[in-house]
């Protein structure tokens, strides 16, 4: 990000390949639609540009991508007032190895429809923290970071959210 | 106590990585942004680097708004028709002098000469006279004068009476025009109308009270003035026979003598 505040076009293209595809989902299963995600997804990225002369680090550069990207999002709900449902379309597409057995198939596509039934159903707080975990790989301080809250705060919300996915795919672990 | 200490280690072991949870959401975590949107983004990102414009657009910036869908035609052809009136108001007032208002009087051959010879006279201005010049003392374009020789008229000719009246007026108001009133500043314009009345008022002359003039010139001994006035006169009637003139300076010349 230096680089590219320093003018280098290049270095930008290098950041945007590495944390596109995190952020987009992070930000298509809290919204729930392809059409916002994109919208959102982009104005994260608009930002980003244009804040590009005041960037300064002071942590890696995913956290701060992650809290531009929860900062737009917060702006999102306040506007809608409410939480779209979600886009489970993508679920269908998903492309099964050309070694998988039929059933196998099957299962693997039940089991991730069901989680991400499970993910749109959690509380919005501890949705987030968990995505911010899977997707960005954010560690407890810095998901604490990214949604302002302590990182006690943000541990009891991933436990939340581990424990209701759990129960809801079948494991008795708990 | 023992299901908190669980959930610690649900959490220890999923922060390590490998749970089922994760490689079940990693089955699911393949969704991309378009590639239109790549492209987009990456354009803006370049552009605000180099500061260059980009050719391609965003989309979502392309697509004109309601109001400019609405309005850009009605805006345009608006547009189109108050430049269309003004150009046409603009040209009507420059043009409408030669083309309407032509001074019926000019055309007609008062002192019995062709038009012809007017046309080709060298001393003809060239520029037709300003709007504000009273109006018997102009004189029309020799384009114009030619149209009509032609018989092209391109105006409605004036009542008769307007022509008579015109007719009786020129020759007296044109050798006595005053100079243009001091009130009226004093410009280019000023000067040629000025050179044209007074080249009105040598053509209105009759060949025969000019020659008069001329011999009165010469009597009185303003040979110079004489001369010039005939090499005029010449130029205006070359055709004129000059015997009378030249007998009556010769004498003049022997008593002077």
């Amino acid at each position: 990000m230096l680089a590219y505040r320093d003018g280098d076009a290049d270095a930008f293209e290098t950041l945007y390949r590495r944390h596109k595809g995190a952020l987009y989902r992070y930000l298509l299963r809290q919204c729930g639609q392809a059409a916002n995600a994109e919208e959102l997804f982009q104005d994260v990225w608009i930002n980003l540009i244009r804040a590009r002369a005041r960037y300064e680090v002071r942590a890696k550069f995913k956290t701060y991508l992650f809290t531009l990207a929860h900062n737009r999002l917060v702006d999102h709900y306040r506007r809608r007032g409410e939480i779209l449902a979600a886009d489970t379309a993508a679920v269908e597409d998903l492309a099964a190895e050309p070694s998988t057995q039929p059933d196998r198939q099957l299962d693997t596509k039940r089991r991730v429809r069901q989680l991400l039934g499970l993910i749109e159903r959690l509380p919005d707080a501890q949705r987030e923290t968990f995505l911010l975990r899977e997707e960005a790989g954010l560690t407890l301080e810095e998901i604490a970071k990214v949604t302002r809250v302590g990182v006690e705060a943000a541990k009891s919300r991933l436990r939340y959210a581990l424990v209701k996915l759990r129960q809801g795919m079948g494991d008795t672990e708990i | 106590m023992g299901t908190r200490k669980t959930s610690d280690q649900i959490i220890d072991e999923y922060l390590r990585g490998g749970s089922s949870l994760s490689r079940d959401y990693r089955a699911l975590a393949m969704e991309q942004p378009r590639a239109a949107v790549d492209r987009n983004i990456l354009a803006q990102a370049r552009e605000a680097v180099t500061g260059t414009q980009s050719k391609s657009k965003p989309w979502f910036r392309i697509a004109p708004g309601p109001f400019a869908a609405h309005w850009a035609l009605p805006v345009s052809l608006a547009t189109v028709l108050v430049v269309s009136v003004t150009l046409v108001l603009t040209l009507s007032d420059h043009g409408a002098v030669p083309v309407v208002s032509e001074p019926a009087g000019l055309e007609t051959k008062a002192d019995g000469f062709s038009v012809d010879s007017l046309k080709e006279s060298p001393t003809e201005p060239r520029k037709f006279a300003p709007a504000r010049a009273p109006e018997a003392a102009r004189t029309p374009l020799p384009e114009l004068r030619q149209d009509k020789a032609l018989g092209r008229s391109r105006t409605e000719s004036p009542s008769d009476e307007t022509k008579s009246s015109f007719k009786s007026a020129v020759p007296e108001e044109r050798v006595q025009v005053p100079a243009a009133p001091a009130s009226i500043a004093p410009s280019v314009d000023d000067k040629l109308e000025r050179g044209m009345r007074n080249q009105s008022a040598e053509k209105a002359k009759s060949p025969e009270a000019w020659l008069v003039e001329i011999r009165e010139l010469r009597r009185q001994g303003r040979k110079a003035e004489a001369d010039a006035a005939l090499r005029a006169f010449k130029q205006r009637y070359p055709d004129y026979p000059l015997d009378t003139l030249d007998q009556a300076p010769a004498e003049q010349d022997l008593r002077y003598k």
